[in-house]
Formats: C-alpha cells, sequence, structure tokens
C-alpha cells in the first residue's frame, strides 16, 4: 500500500522506527490526521500573502562577542556519558 | 472552590506565607511539613510528582533562605515544576524513557529566577511525553489523576503541576503552554493558569516541543499568587533570542478586585459554537452576566478563520517539534543503549524506537511529512500563511477590545482513556487554546464555576503585553465565582 | 586542460578573528585543546539550549560581501538543515538558505582572478553564514577498521562563512588562484587565517565534456585544489577513453595518497527539510551598519595591487601575485621600507620564495620566519655589490628556506662569486684540456660555448662570475690553436 511506503520512507527520514505490530494502527491515524492537514493545503491563499513563522516582535538579540567560560569542573558535567580519553563515543560512521 | 485534598493551612497564598514568614520563620518548616503530609496521603492516586526532593533537603534551603535576612517577593514558597523545565541537579525526564535518568548541567532561566527570588523546588512534575498532549495519559511513565475526580484526568500536557497545585501539594507550579498546556489543565483542575505573551518569558531551559509557540507560566490557586510568579519569571534573558526587551511591572497591582478602567469586551462566536458543551457556556453566560455589574459590557464578534486554527496549529507544532527531537540519539545525553558496534543510523533508530512513545513518533512522523522536499509549500507554508491571518484578526479584534472572553475547555475534564486513543478528539480539546499560540497572545484561564459538579475555566485573552488587564478581570471573576 | 571542463566552488571559510563561536560565548579558539573542553549547553545542544548570534559575525559577512561587491539582503534569515551525524549536536544545523522567500546574507558578487596572460571574472553565487560541526577521530589507526568513532565537539559551532561560486572554471589553475585570492581577500578583511588547519576548506563540482557533476570534498588548501581536480579530471578522462561512462557522484579527496575515492558516508544528501529557525527570528540589516562597516573596510587586495605596481614600479603581474597572499605582501613592504629595492625584492619573493616553499611543502609562515626581513636585504645587499650573482642569489634563497640559515653563514662557507681572473682563467684551462671537442665546437660555433660555461659553473659549484667566465673563455678560444 502506498501510505505504507510513505510511512516507511518518513521514517527513515526521521530515524524513527513503528513497529510492525503497530504499523497499521499509527497509519491509520496518520491517515485521518493528514486528511485534517489536507484543510489546509487545499485552501486558495493568496500568493503575495507573508507566511508567519514568528510571533516575536523585538527588534533583534545580538551577543557581544566576548568568551564565557564554563568552569573547568562543571564541563565534565555537561556530557552525561563515559568519556574515552575525552572523547564522546558514537557508533561507526564508515 | 477547594478540592478535597486541600487542608487550610495547605491553601496558603504566597502573600499570606510571606508575611507569616516574616513574623514568625518557623512557620516555614510548619506550612513544608503540612504538604509533605498531604503528598504522602494523596500522591499515591493523585501522582502529580515524577521526582519528589525529600524533605529534608527542602527544609535545607528553607533554612538558607531564611538566613538571607528576607525571604523574597516568593517567601519560601513551595513551586512545583513541570519536567521538561530544566533544574541542575535534579532528573529532567520530559516525561519520556528517552531522558528518563537525565540530569541537566544547568538550570532554566526561570528557575534561578525563581531560587532568586525565595521559592524552593519542591519537585518535578508528570506531563505528557514532550508535552505532546492534552490529558497527562502520554507520561511514558504513569498518568496523572484529577484531585476532583480521580477517574477524570488533569488535562495536559501540564497535568502534573495542576493537579500538584489543586490537590495543595505545592503552593505554585510552573508548567508550559504551546498549544494550550498550561490553561486546559488549569481550567481541568480549577485552578489559575497564565500564558504570557511570547518572548515574555525566558525559553532558555525549556526543552523545547515547538520553538515559536512555546512559552512557560505559572499555576495557582489564585490570581494573586500567578501575578507573582510572573512578576519574578517575566523578563529579558539573554540567552534567548527571542526575549523581549521590555519593562516588567508588577503584576499585582493588577490584581484588584475591582476594574482599573473601563475595558471593552468581547466574545468570539466561533469560541461558543456547537462543538462547546452547553454546561460549559452556560456557565460563561453566568460569569458574563455578573460581569456587567462590573460595567464590563461583552460584545460578540465572528473570525471565520479560527476555523483553519487546529490544523494549521498542528502542522506547525509537529514540524518544530520533529525538529527539535532530532537531537535525541542517544549520543551526548540520555538513554544509553550500548550501540557503537552498528552504524550510526541503526543506532539512532535503535535509541529513538525505544526511547520515544508512540504519540511522539507520530508527530515527529507526521512533522517531517509536512517539512518535506516537495511538500513544504502546500502545508508548512501554508500553515504558516494561515497564522499570518488568524495574527492579522486577532490584531484587527485587539484594535477595537482590550480583551476577549471564552470558555477554555470545550467540555469539562474527561475520564482517563475516553479520548488519549483517539488523536483526533485528543486535538480537538485544544480548539480554544491554540489560536491563541499561534498569534503569540497573553492568555489566562481562571475558574468560571462547575458543570456538572467539575471545573470550568474561563479564558480571558488579549493583545501582546496585556498581561496586567488580564489579571485585573480574572481577579474580579475570581471574586464573582468566590462569592456564589 | 579538455575543452569542455567546467568547475564550480563550494567554500567554507572560518571566521578565526572572532573570539567566541557563532551561537554561543564558547572560545573560539579551539585548536590543540583537550576534546570537549571548549563547550557549553548550547554548542552541545543540551534540551533547552538556544542560539544566539553573534553580533561580530554579522559585521564581518557584511564586509566580505561588500569587499565581493554582493547585494547584501535586508534581513537575516536563518534555517535548520536536517540531517544526522554523530558530529552534528542537534542533528541538524543552523544554516542560510535561498528559497521560499527565505534569501541568504548576501548574493550575486564577484572575484577577478589574474591568470598573468588573462584575467578572469568569477561570479560568486551566495555567502552564507553558518555554523561548522564537531570533529570524528578514529580509535586505533585505521579508520576502516574501527567499530566505533569518537567525537570532539570543540570545533562545534565555531562561525562559518560558505561562499559560493557559480561554475565559471575552466581549469584546476584556476580554481586554485581563486581559493588563493578569497583566502586574501579574507586575510585582508581580518575574518580569518588561513595558515590556521581547517580555516579554509572547499568542495569542487567538476565536469568535463558535458558530462554529469563528481563533487569532490574534504580539500584543504589551494595547492591541495588544484592537484585534486588535475587528478579527477584525469580520472575521467581516462574513464571516457576506456569506452566507460560517468555518473553523478561525491568523492572524497584523500590527500596522503593523491587520489579521490567515491565517498564511503551513507549519502547524507537527500532530504534536508529546510524550515526557518524559530530559536532565531529575522534580524534587520539597516544601512546603517552596512554604511558604518563599509567607512571601516581596509585596503583589499585588487587596491593593494594597484597600489604597490604604481608605487614600486614592480607590474600588475607581480603585484597581483603579491597581494595573492596577505603576509606575503606585508612582509614585502616590510622588507622593502628596510632596504629598499622592490624590484629585486618581489622578484626573490614571487620567483623564488614561493617556488621553495611549494617544493620543500612548507607552511607559508614558516617560510616567511626563515627568509625574515633582515636576511632577505642582506642578501639583496650581496647582489647589489657583486658579492653574488643572480644564479647563486636563487642558491642563498634556498638554503636560508631549507636550513634555516643566516646568509652570512652561507658567505662563510664560500659561497660566493668567483670574480678573481686569475682563478677562472685556471679553471677554464682545465675545462678546455678536458673538454677538446667542446672547445672545437665552440670556435665554430660561438653559441656552443654554453657547455663549457656550464662545465665552469660545475667546477666552481656555481660561484664562478657568468659573465667574466663568458669573456674569459671567449678571449682564450680567439687565442687558441689547434693542436
Amino acid at each position: 500500500m502506498e501510505q505504507v511506503e510513505l510511512l516507511k520512507k518518513l521514517a527513515t527520514l526521521a530515524l524513527v522506527e513503528v513497529e510492525e505490530a503497530k504499523l497499521e494502527l499509527i497509519r491509520r491515524d496518520i491517515e485521518r490526521i493528514v486528511e485534517m492537514f489536507n484543510k489546509i493545503r487545499d485552501l486558495n491563499l493568496p500568493e503575495d500573502l507573508e507566511p508567519l513563522y514568528t510571533t516575536y516582535f523585538g527588534g533583534g538579540n545580538l551577543r557581544d562577542d566576548s568568551v564565557e567560560r564554563v568552569k573547568e569542573s562543571e564541563v565534565q558535567e555537561l556530557l552525561d556519558r563515559k568519556l574515552e580519553e575525552g572523547y564522546v563515543k558514537a557508533p561507526r560512521t564508515l | 472552590m477547594r478540592s478535597p485534598q486541600c487542608t487550610d493551612l495547605a491553601t496558603i497564598s504566597i502573600e499570606t506565607l510571606r508575611a507569616r514568614v516574616e513574623e514568625d520563620p518557623d512557620f516555614l518548616f510548619k506550612y513544608i511539613e503540612e504538604v509533605y503530609k498531604i503528598i504522602e496521603r494523596c500522591e499515591e492516586t493523585i501522582r502529580a510528582y515524577i521526582t519528589l526532593r525529600p524533605m529534608e533537603d527542602v527544609i535545607k534551603e528553607a533554612e538558607g533562605i531564611l538566613k538571607r535576612g528576607s525571604p523574597g517577593p516568593l517567601g519560601g514558597a513551595l513551586v512545583a515544576v513541570k519536567d521538561n523545565i530544566s533544574t541542575k541537579g535534579i532528573r529532567t525526564t520530559c516525561g519520556s524513557r528517552m531522558l528518563e535518568n537525565y540530569v541537566p548541567p544547568y538550570s532554566a532561566t526561570v528557575v534561578e529566577r525563581i531560587e532568586a527570588a525565595g521559592g524552593i523546588i519542591i519537585g518535578k512534575t508528570n506531563m505528557d511525553e514532550f508535552a505532546m498532549g492534552s490529558t497527562t495519559e502520554n507520561s511514558s511513565f504513569f498518568p496523572t489523576r484529577n484531585p476532583w475526580d480521580p477517574e477524570r484526568v488533569p488535562g495536559g500536557s501540564s497535568g502534573g503541576s495542576a493537579a500538584a497545585v489543586a490537590a495543595c501539594e505545592a503552593t505554585v507550579a510552573l508548567g508550559s503552554d504551546t498549544g494550550g498546556s498550561i490553561r486546559l489543565p488549569a481550567a481541568y483542575t480549577g485552578t489559575v493558569g497564565l500564558k504570557p505573551t511570547y518572548g515574555l518569558v525566558s525559553r532558555y531551559g525549556l526543552v523545547a516541543y515547538a520553538s515559536s509557540l512555546d512559552q512557560i507560566g505559572p499555576i495557582g490557586r489564585r490570581v494573586g499568587d500567578v501575578a507573582r510568579v510572573l512578576s519574578v519569571i517575566a523578563g529579558y534573558d539573554s540567552r534567548d533570542s527571542t526575549s523581549l526587551k521590555v519593562e516588567v511591572p508588577d503584576y499585582s497591582l493588577f490584581v484588584k478586585d475591582e476594574p482599573l478602567r473601563k475595558y471593552r469586551t468581547v466574545v468570539v462566536e466561533e469560541m461558543v459554537g456547537e462543538g462547546v458543551d452547553r454546561g460549559v457556556v452556560k456557565v460563561l453566560e453566568q460569569v458574563v452576566n455578573k460581569l456587567e455589574g462590573y460595567d464590563i459590557e461583552v460584545e460578540f464578534r465572528s473570525m471565520p478563520v479560527l476555523e483553519y486554527s487546529l490544523p494549521a496549529y498542528y502542522i506547525i507544532a509537529m514540524a518544530e517539534a520533529s525538529s527539535n527531537l532530532a537531537r535525541y540519539d542517544g549520543l551526548r545525553y540520555g538513554i544509553y543503549l550500548g550501540t557503537e558496534g552498528l552504524l550510526w543510523t541503526k543506532a539512532y533508530t535503535q535509541v529513538r524506537k525505544v526511547g520515544f512513545g508512540d504519540e511522539v513518533k507520530r508527530r515527529i512522523l507526521l512533522g517531517t511529512y509536512v517539512l518535506s522536499e516537495g511538500l513544504y509549500e502546500g502545508y508548512y507554508m501554508k500553515a504558516a500563511k494561515v497564522r499570518r491571518m488568524i495574527y492579522d484578526s486577532f490584531r484587527k479584534l485587539f484594535s477595537e477590545f482590550d480583551l476577549a472572553l471564552s470558555p477554555t475547555a470545550p467540555a469539562p475534564p474527561p475520564k482517563l482513556g475516553e479520548v488519549v486513543t483517539d488523536p483526533l478528539k485528543l486535538y480537538s480539546l485544544d480548539i480554544n487554546t491554540v489560536p491563541i499560540n499561534l498569534a503569540g497572545l497573553p492568555a489566562i484561564s481562571v475558574p468560571g464555576g462547575v458543570a456538572g459538579g467539575l471545573p470550568v475555566g474561563i479564558q480571558l485573552f488579549g493583545p501582546p503585553l496585556s498581561e496586567g488587564v488580564l489579571l485585573n478581570v480574572a481577579r474580579i471573576i475570581e471574586v464573582i465565582v468566590s462569592c456564589e | 586542460m579538455s575543452d569542455g571542463t567546467i568547475i564550480g566552488l563550494e567554500v567554507h571559510a572560518q571566521m578565526t578573528s572572532l573570539r567566541t563561536k557563532l551561537f554561543c560565548s564558547c572560545s573560539s579558539d579551539y585548536r590543540g585543546k583537550k576534546p570537549n573542553t571548549d563547550v557549553c549547553p548550547t554548542c552541545l545542544g543540551l534540551p533547552g539550549s538556544l542560539p544566539v548570534l553573534n553580533r561580530v559575525a554579522l559585521e564581518k559577512a557584511i564586509a566580505l560581501a561588500l569587499a565581493l561587491g554582493c547585494k547584501i539582503s535586508e534581513k537575516l534569515f536563518f534555517v535548520r538543515k536536517h540531517y544526522f551525524y554523530p558530529d552534528l549536536p542537534k542533528n541538524y544545523q543552523i544554516s542560510q538558505y535561498d528559497r521560499y522567500g527565505l534569501i541568504p546574507i548576501a548574493m550575486n558578487g564577484s572575484i577577478t582572478i589574474n591568470m598573468g596572460s588573462y584575467s578572469k571574472v568569477v561570479r560568486i553565487r551566495r555567502i552564507n553564514i553558518e555554523e561548522d560541526t564537531g570533529r570524528i577521530v578514529y580509535p586505533g589507526s585505521s579508520p576502516l577498521g574501527s567499530t566505533y568513532s569518537l567525537v570532539d565537539y570543540n570545533r562545534a559551532g565555531i562561525a562559518l562563512l560558505e561562499i559560493v561560486t557559480e561554475p565559471d572554471f575552466s581549469s584546476p589553475r584556476e580554481a586554485r588562484v581563486f581559493l588563493e585570492k578569497l583566502g586574501s581577500i579574507l586575510e585582508h578583511l581580518d575574518i580569518t587565517d588561513t595558515s590556521l588547519e581547517g580555516s579554509l576548506r572547499a568542495d569542487a563540482n567538476v565536469s568535463i565534456a558535458g558530462g554529469p557533476r563528481v563533487e569532490i570534498k574534504n580539500i584543504g588548501s589551494p595547492k591541495e585544489l588544484e592537484k585534486a581536480l588535475s587528478y579527477e579530471i584525469t580520472r575521467q578522462l581516462n574513464i571516457l577513453r576506456s569506452g566507460g561512462t560517468l555518473e553523478r557522484e561525491t568523492r572524497h579527496w584523500i590527500k596522503e595518497r593523491g587520489i579521490t575515492v567515491p565517498s564511503r558516508a551513507k549519502e547524507l544528501e537527500g532530504d534536508y527539510r529546510y524550515f526557518p529557525d524559530p530559536d532565531l527570528p529575522p534580524v534587520s540589516i539597516p544601512s546603517e551598519l552596512v554604511e558604518s562597516v563599509r567607512r571601516k573596510l581596509p585596503e583589499l587586495p585588487d587596491l593593494r595591487a594597484r597600489r604597490l605596481a604604481k608605487e614600486y614600479e614592480i607590474g600588475d603581474y607581480m603585484a597581483s601575485v603579491l597581494v595573492l597572499s596577505k603576509k606575503l605582501c606585508d612582509h614585502f613592504e616590510k622588507t622593502v621600507k628596510l632596504c629598499g629595492k622592490p624590484k629585486i625584492v618581489s622578484s626573490i619573493l614571487v620567483n623564488e620564495f614561493l617556488r621553495w616553499v611549494d617544493e620543500l611543502d612548507l607552511d607559508l609562515s614558516e617560510g616567511l620566519a626563515r627568509l625574515n626581513s633582515e636576511r632577505l636585504c642582506r642578501i639583496v645587499d650581496y647582489v647589489e655589490r657583486g658579492l653574488i650573482s643572480v644564479k647563486l642569489l636563487k642558491e642563498y634563497v634556498r638554503r636560508v628556506i631549507s636550513e634555516d640559515v643566516d646568509p652570512e653563514r652561507i658567505v662563510e662557507s664560500g659561497m660566493t662569486t668567483l670574480t678573481s681572473v686569475e682563478d677562472l682563467e685556471r679553471v677554464v684551462e682545465e675545462v678546455f684540456r678536458e673538454y677538446p671537442k667542446a672547445v672545437e665546437d665552440a670556435r665554430r660555433d660561438p653559441k656552443a660555448i654554453n657547455f663549457l660555461v656550464g662545465q665552469v659553473m660545475k667546477k666552481t659549484k656555481g660561484r664562478a662570475d657568468p659573465k667574466l667566465t663568458n669573456e674569459i673563455i671567449l678571449r682564450r678560444l680567439q687565442e687558441y690553436e689547434p693542436s
């Protein structure tokens, strides 16, 4: 079914896997929700209507270029992991 | 209107607590003990907390505050903090297995401000996983129950915070609101919940769900308590690029039993339409009638674009959520599965499969969908255009009026299990609250009465930075309702 | 090179002159630090962390845009570019985009390169501001054998400028000169110190004979760029000549082996799901800001080249080569201030110094440190005095650079021009005795004395004064009588 293919493709893009057992249930829910979304998709809106991506109306927040170091002692706490010679252990990349 | 778990002492307001503590510092310890007694009695049923700090720790902190001399504006108040707000050294799970054992190395700005003002963090409250839900049933750990009726939900996603406040297991609480997550639980639990203007309260340290919609806000048993906490947490934070550089007034000054001036007030017809329970509408009508006695006249206006607010909201919220949750891969923090031998794509997939619940997975998939190549313009961009229309409509509305009233929720709190299995049914609970987030406006939910013995909340909302007006009218409604 | 070679570049330049990273206050000086010590919640992407833009980064980006003659956008937009990889803390990169009504900081500029016999205008499509990723290293010696990888996030969040060109290059050499010039502009603007490892990286897109585009990643310097492109074009030509077909792909340049290989990392190409970053609302770029940056612009390479050519009378081409490196150019002006003689100094720097630095694979800064102004002036002085010939000059320059010695030491070792007529005559006698046939040839054809001159040079280890040697040999040839 085309929908299942789409779901699998999205799952690969987002690295979110759905167990086979739940696949049909989730697919059905997603289908209904997309139908709701299509109300927006099918709207006829003027080309020049500018989208609104944020309701922040201030002038902007920029930061001065001055260094603020995290305390030595606290740096270790930043990474909630056992490090290997200071590095974060990560999965294979090759 | 007091929930059955509360005792006289535990029901105390911040103002009274502060005054009593200044007079007699020992009072603070008496109060703390009282609260922990209630928790011991009621938590097994209510389950508002994911992490409760041991009483000894809280007592120690209280001692520290008293040593400072003045107990600060919060006077030793016990603050329950929603578990998606970072607290240094205290586990912050976001209601998710992904962060089940995550202890943040830093605190959110609001937490630092609360502590500096004499507030004591008593614990971290239950929530829908990553704030995705409207009943707190999507918590990966357990559901929270409504103190008014344990068979019913407390609302969500800040259900734990609202329940803790309602059951007097805390003085006040912090929640977060993306599409109604403070206001809905406040309405369901008979408490007061405020979502500030977008940008008024710093989001630094709030685990992001939908960044352009999220705001942190206070939940309390009284309008006065909410005003006090807002004064402490609001204001510019240089660590948040969406933080507004504005003067923050003392919001307590607005908590008066009389209107501070003449308010032109409106009810948007679509918010009391046929989707809304008649019992709830009746409560609103009664409040509106009583308001006339305060010379607050209410008019009606129609805003047809609101028909599209739910789909626009969910497209935007899910898109941003799919992005904000991309970082959870088990590499730097959170759940650890020892997946190093695998290729990174496989390793991440495993972590995210185990770490995320179904609703979160659903929203990530949908969010990915609406942002994908070829679909972006039809979904996300169009939703943003609808957002512009809603924003402009409200702007126009508030050029004529000072504030608007509506029921917070379309019906009284449902029973556990009643809506959570049907996503669309679940989403529809937000129908009156999401337009507010889309437009970035401030809103407050205040108890308006009961319908069928269950709490009904009235939502007040207004133009940006109108929190003072909202608090004033909310207080008046509070007075009206308490006189019945 | 073959007709139909089309090359486009995508350059990433770190804004190394910034003190902090792009979106947080961590120090930008990450090189040489222990891993994961120059980090904070924001550049690690911890839950609840937020980005705040570095004001100076914006100013520097505007400066580059002005220098390249770009159109600067009125508002600054940031987007999120999504893909999963261990060196990307948030699994999205904050960058810029040019679709859906969003625009990068600057577009449509150009850089003109001087190739000697011709000039070329290279069009700049856009300039983006974006953040750098962390670094992945591999345990043990062989990346291919390891079952896991190691990540250092010190570099994550460093400010980058991405400069994308139109596919205007038709040879690897042009690409190299462009990258050198861009690097020089960045240095003159005090944005990037290109001598820092990893500060200037390039990806190249190349297609030949109208074929598919091949992307080459991981090129770290102008020199490598020329090598990589030459290799790749040859590789592609060989495939075509043997009847094969080319396909669109991404390849990786391996500096140590001088080859490109198919990219092993699973293609991260795909749907990046760009959308405006909600944590970074659009920032206005008022014209006052642009003008204030414009007023503070320093002397840029093109203008500097024109000034040098005029002020020192060294010619356009010589000047254009000098300005390809700010350090080289500064060195030239400093040296000339010390001892004058701009023509010789520039000639030494351009013709000798650069060649040796290239051949010995030395860092430019290291080379300049060895051939410092004092030593350079000393050498020039020796030439002026006649102590050494032009030929010996080359030897001096080589030895100073490769051995890091003072020119005085070389003089002491006896490497001066042999001008004693007596000594030279003796050597010429020797050569005449050893090569009677060559002498015969030379008597008949004066041009053939070069062999004899060469032998004198060999015997005197290059010290013989060429002019004198010529004279003596010619004289002897006339005096000589066949036996």
